[in-house]
């Protein structure tokens, strides 16, 4: 199975709203990405990237103490 | 000091780069990395489409790189040497030149500055933007 990288959640989320175009520059990209994140049109990034949901366990237990 | 606008490649994009200035206090300019929606076929191979810097493992790797740098000396070197990367793609730079280019004082806000800019271009969180899809 394909890593759940962060660059790959990016690629997809963009790939899932149809029409783009074959480069995007990556500030819009994200920029792009964020908008979808907050409006609820793409998976949540902490949610499926393994980076993310390290960094989130990571904080958590930082949290504990 | 090197004259900034001498050593530019040709096909230099000024539209899609980001001003920074280095420790010989000159405006120089670094491209902004594309992401790759979907790859280009030729004669059944994928190929870039374009003659831009595209966002892959190698940016990532230095990026990560300045990240787990356990010390600043560390996380200086991890960003010189994704500055280097970036200023190559527009410019003719030996290492001498990149000696000059690239001093880090500690305490010196302007280098401080130069590291803070190079990690925020290559990361895409340049300001100000021009927005602009479709490729160069």
């Amino acid at each position: 199975m394909r890593p759940k990288t962060l660059a790959r959640w990016r690629r997809l989320t963009l790939l899932a709203q149809g029409q783009m175009p074959e480069m995007v520059l990556l500030e819009d990209a994200n920029d792009l990405c964020d908008f979808l994140e907050s409006t609820g049109r793409t998976v949540r990034r902490t949610a499926w990237a393994e980076e993310s949901i390290a960094a989130v366990r990571e904080q958590m237990i930082e949290g504990y103490f | 000091m090197i004259p900034e606008a001498t050593r530019r490649k040709p096909g230099f994009d000024e539209a899609h780069s980001a001003p920074v200035v280095l420790s010989d206090g000159q405006r120089w300019y670094v491209p902004k990395p594309w992401v790759e929606i979907r790859p280009v076929f030729r004669d059944g191979q994928a190929v870039s489409a374009y003659h831009v810097l595209t966002a892959g493992p190698e940016l990532d790797e230095l990026v990560e790189a300045i990240g787990e740098a356990e010390s600043a000396q560390l996380q200086v070197i991890g960003a010189a040497s994704l500055a280097a990367k970036l200023l190559r793609h527009h410019y003719e730079l030996a290492d001498e030149d990149l000696d000059q280019l690239l001093r880090f004082r500690i305490g010196d806000d302007s280098s401080l500055a130069w590291v803070e800019a190079i990690i925020e271009i290559a990361t895409g969180q340049c300001v100000p933007k021009r927005s602009r899809a479709g490729g160069a």
